[in-house]
């Protein structure tokens, strides 16, 4: 027994040997091998492609320490429901912060810490992020199809809130999740006005509900959210791959495949996040780490849902996704999700607000491996004046010119009404 | 503005359109701190083919759009200098709009045809220099208001010169019915937003948030809005033949052509037929732009209010989600914008009036916009388990439409004997209106594998209640009564008693039957393609009462650049007969030898 173990410590060591890498390693596609092991498919991709990634020294990712205390606190009660579509008995922080492997629900439970996650408990506020979308060539920069500048995209979320009054729950009768608003759209032009409201509740059964305020028509719309893999208005992202994946978790059948350690991006050096040079200037250049992740696959349960399947790598520590990777019916990759996070009290030096936790400020974005195409979300985007883009927990103080702050009232169809044009 | 100056005008946009739109990166937000600067230069051309060897070059329309908003007070403060009381938040909003169509100065020869079906031999050159500058140029500040959001109550007003748009209908109008439109340079063939006339006009919202006081009755993000135009009101705008996108028939009152496509105008008639100088309609009154009322808030007041809620969990008999309205609107009658083939002037039938009003050099009409009593309802909801479709549904009842009524005519002897064929007066009756609708985003593969088809369709109706039978005159006397006239029934718009088209009595007479149903059909279609840089739409549309007549439209947008788009379309008229099609919505039968194709080029910035 003994030496069968020491057998497997070999043979384990060699395979990572063979794939490891230090802090100050920079990976191209001219020595992937060293990193292969440490990359999904889809990130390979991106080496193969230009991406260059720089190794760091890992750092760890605390939780807010509210969010801690609740995890202490309500963690043991929480139950899954029969169905696995609820969670029963919840108040706030981490639903099931001790993931055995061999738990059969375990990646359901796994999926459920992500919904919960530490990072977003209250509200969020991002302003003006740039989106640019276009072809890729390798060879020259990529060009533009078409670029949007949204204003505000903010969301509230109705239980598990730790931090802005009322705690741990919004006053809730129809058993909303979170309420989120896109409004306006600042650019292009033809675009400028557009304004969402989605709205995601906690029950599987009932699917979300949308609004869309279109200014050529200068009413709002309502429209279905059943096309959850459908491209938004035909750039390369959908509605279930924000975040790494946004879509309801009982929507989908989850596997564990396994824990592994993953290059992925939690501490960006540049507060804009700074695309590559030349042909791979559709990846953002900055700091990886080697950080400990869940691999998760995510299979839809939703009717005509056009992606087979997604690998999601989700970070042990912070329990945001890294990168997921997303496969076409044949099983073939075809779209890379990847998030670029920056975990940091300030989210610049110069920022005026200063939180008693790290957060995670990010940038993201989807590439379309079998359409050679891409979607950057850059926050804040280059053309952005303002360096305060982000705003995390902070209620009614969250104003910008198109909204008076994280408040109910401004996640209605009657402020999509006043505040378009 | 002179000739070459406006020559100039058109190439500099031109220029700037070719020469700055091929740039396209947006390098910067339009902010410049509370300020946001924003436009458009567009240059729109339209080239009509009625048959397939036939082409006139109808329109050259460029246009200029500049926005701006502005952030003025923020959290309580002005321009973050100054605290203001009982304000929360404030941003001003301003949309100019400058145009200068050229074919009013080239005017290029082309011949239309009346909805009769004879050459109107008439060209734009045939109207006269202040005419032309009338329609080719525009210069307005279309948009100009202020959002003011109240400090300590859910209450927010928009005061200025604004559209308000209600209801759930693409492009019809019934709760769509604030504005009235402008119909004079491409008939309804444009987004609303740019035909909308923008009025004068206070509207509030008052946000009453969850309501669930009445018992197991729970209603969600509830609102109550309503609107105040205090007198700065017109009917909507409609123009007459030569203008090539106008209401099919020459103007029935000054009629400048000659038969038998025209020279019957009523003005011309009473000319020639009494020793009075006739020029103008009773009281003054102008057709689609003055009754006999003041534009005062007493005279000329509209308003309107609506409530709006969605179903809350548990709500009896609905579904949880469904949005509804319900809707009220007291105002005068819009012109007919809505395909209502309704009465927009009536006859003064007193004799004693009449006599009195020819005296003046006023014809026996008055143009009328009665007010009305309007109530509706709307809902949409999203059927996400079986059908993934979002279901929309939109009626009015309106109480009071005007209609011309052939049975309150002249006397059809004596001295008044000759106007009996063309000059009656109005009774009203009410309608009702609605719409079904739905849209569902569909997998279509084989089309686009990368984003869904959204497919689009309504279904409209109108009712008109109490709808008398058409009979003649003379009750021996068949359709359409060349002898003796139509003496009984409504009389829609395109109705002729032939001396009006031919000059000759009995000739060329058509009843335009007002129906007691109207139903339209539309299909759209739409997708986006590379990337979002091809955007195509397909749209179909049927009038199954009115001979079937259709219209088969395409249009797509290709975005050069991000800045800089090309938008080509094209629109096919089918008629399935050689008669007169007198529908009202202005599909086949209204816009009959009027298909064309369409090249727009906009810069953004």
């Amino acid at each position: 027994m003994k030496r069968l173990a020491i057998l497997l410590a070999i043979v384990f060591t060699a395979v990572t040997a063979g794939a490891d890498v230090q802090p100050g390693d920079v990976i191209t596609k001219d020595n992937l091998d060293k990193a292969r092991a440490l990359l999904s498919p889809g990130i390979q991709w991106c080496v193969e492609h230009g991406l260059i990634i720089k190794v760091v020294a890992p750092k760890k990712v605390e939780w807010p320490r509210a969010y801690r205390d609740a995890t202490e606190a309500y963690s043991s009660q929480v139950k899954l429901s029969a169905q696995r579509d609820l969670l029963e008995n919840y108040v706030a922080g981490m639903p099931f912060p001790n993931i055995d492997p061999n738990d059969p629900e375990a990646a359901t439970k796994i999926m459920w810490n992500y919904q919960y996650k530490p990072l977003l408990t209250d509200d969020v506020l991002m302003r003006d992020f740039q989106v640019p979308s276009g072809p890729l060539t390798f060879t020259a920069p990529m060009e533009l199809d078409r670029e949007f500048m949204v204003g505000d995209l903010r969301r509230l979320y109705y239980n598990g809130r730790l931090f802005v009054d009322p705690k741990p729950e919004l006053p809730n009768p129809d058993a909303v999740r979170y309420k989120e608003i896109l409004s306006p759209l600042v650019a292009p032009f033809d675009m400028k006005g557009v304004g969402a409201l989605d709205i995601r509740y906690i029950s599987a059964a009932r699917q979300d509900d949308n609004w869309l305020y279109v200014p050529a028509i200068r009413r709002v719309r309502r429209m279905s959210t059943a096309q959850r893999s459908d491209s938004l208005f035909g750039q390369d992202t959908d509605q279930d791959s924000y975040w790494g994946f946004s879509g309801h978790i009982a929507w989908s059948d989850w596997k564990l495949i396994g824990i592994k350690d993953e290059l992925g991006v939690l501490h960006r050096e540049n507060y804009r996040a700074q695309r590559c040079p030349g042909g791979a200037d559709f990846v953002f250049c900055d700091n990886w780490e080697k950080r400990k992740v869940y691999v998760v696959e995510g299979t839809s349960k939703l009717p005509q849902y056009a992606y087979g399947k997604r690998v999601l790598f989700l970070d042990t520590e912070a329990w945001v996704v890294l990168h997921s990777d997303i496969y076409d019916k044949r099983g073939e990759l075809w779209k890379i999700w990847i998030e670029y996070f920056t975990y940091r009290k300030q989210s610049n030096p110069g920022s005026k607000i200063v939180y008693e936790d790290e957060m995670g400020f990010t940038s993201a974005e989807m590439i379309d491996t079998q359409m050679q195409h891409a979607t950057l979300i850059m926050i804040p985007g280059p053309a952005s004046p303002d360096q305060e883009t982000w705003y995390f927990n902070k209620g009614a103080n969250a104003v910008s010119p198109y909204a008076s702050g994280n408040v109910e009232d401004v996640f209605t169809v009657p402020h999509l009404i006043s505040a378009g044009h | 503005m002179s000739d070459r100056h406006a020559r100039r005008l058109t190439s500099i946009g031109l220029g700037v359109i070719l020469a700055a739109g091929l740039g396209g990166r947006a390098d910067a937000l339009p902010r410049y701190g509370p300020l946001e600067l924003a436009g458009s230069v567009a240059a729109y051309q339209l080239i009509r083919h009625p048959d397939i060897d036939q082409y006139s070059f109808i329109m050259q329309r460029n246009t200029v759009l500049l926005r701006t908003d502005l952030s003025l007070i923020q959290s309580g403060r002005m321009l973050d200098q100054v605290d203001v009381p009982w304000i929360k938040q404030a941003r001003l909003y301003a949309l100019y709009r400058g145009v200068y169509d050229s074919v009013y100065d080239y005017t290029p020869g082309f011949n239309q045809k009346n909805i009769w079906g004879n050459k109107i031999n008439l060209n734009l050159s045939d109207l006269g220099n202040s005419t032309r500058d009338r329609y080719k140029w525009e210069n307005r500040l279309r948009e100009a208001y202020i959002d003011v959001d109240l400090a300590d109550a859910p209450l927010n007003f928009r005061i200025g010169r604004q559209q308000i748009v209600w209801g759930e209908t693409d492009n019809f109008r019934m709760l769509d019915r604030v504005n009235p439109l402008d119909l004079t340079w491409h008939l309804q063939q444009e987004t609303w937003d740019q035909l909308r006339v923008p009025m004068w006009m206070i509207k509030g919202m008052w946000r009453t948030g969850d309501l669930d006081f009445i018992p197991y009755v729970p209603m969600r993000d509830t609102f109550f809005e309503w609107y105040w135009n205090p007198g700065d009101w017109y009917p909507a705008k409609k123009q007459f033949l030569p203008r090539p996108w106008s209401a099919p028939i020459l103007d029935p009152f000054k009629d400048p052509s000659t038969p038998p496509a025209g020279g019957r105008g009523l003005f011309n008639i009473l000319n020639n037929l009494t020793p009075f100088d006739v020029n103008s309609l009773y009281k003054g009154t102008k057709l689609f732009r003055q009754g006999d009322y003041s534009r005062s808030i007493k005279d000329n007041s509209q308003v309107g209010v609506r409530f709006s809620a969605a179903t809350g969990t548990d709500f009896p008999l609905l579904p949880d989600g469904l949005n509804f309205t319900l809707n009220y609107f007291y105002g005068r009658w819009n012109g007919g914008d809505d395909g209502t083939n309704a009465a927009v002037f009536k006859g003064i039938l007193d004799p004693r009036l009449a006599l009195q009003a020819l005296k003046r050099g006023e014809a026996p009409v008055e143009a009328i916009s009665p007010y009305m009593h309007t109530i509706g309802f709307s809902a949409n909801y999203a059927e996400e388990e079986y059908t993934q479709t979002v279901f929309r549904m939109e009626t009015i009842y309106e109480m009071g439409v005007p209609f011309l009524d052939t049975s309150k005519q002249f006397p059809s002897r004596g001295a008044w004997s000759v106007l009996s064929k063309d000059i009656y007066g109005v009774s009203k009756r009410d309608m009702w209106k609605g719409m079904i609708g739905f849209d569902r985003p569909t997998w279509i593969r084989l089309i686009n594998p990368k984003s869904t088809v959204l497919i689009l369709g309504q279904f409209f109706w109108h009712r008109l209640l109490n709808n008398p039978d058409v009979e003649c005159n003379d009750p021996n006397e068949g359709l359409p009564c060349p002898i003796s006239g139509q003496g009984k029934g409504f009389r829609g718009q395109f109705s002729t008693s032939g001396i009006a088209t031919t000059g000759i009595p009995g000739r060329g007479v058509w009843i335009d039957k007002i129906r007691d149903w109207e139903l339209l059909a539309t299909l759209t279609a739409t997708s986006f393609f590379r990337g979002g840089k091809f955007v195509p739409f397909l749209v179909y549309i049927i009038d199954p009462v009115n001979s079937y007549n259709q219209e088969v439209m395409w249009f797509a947008d290709y975005f050069i650049t991000n800045n800089f788009i090309l938008n080509l379309s094209q629109r096919y008229f089918i008629n399935t007969s050689t008669r007169p099609a007198f529908e009202t919505w202005g599909v086949g039968g209204l816009n009959r030898g009027r298909s064309e194709t369409g090249i727009k080029l906009t810069y953004t910035f």
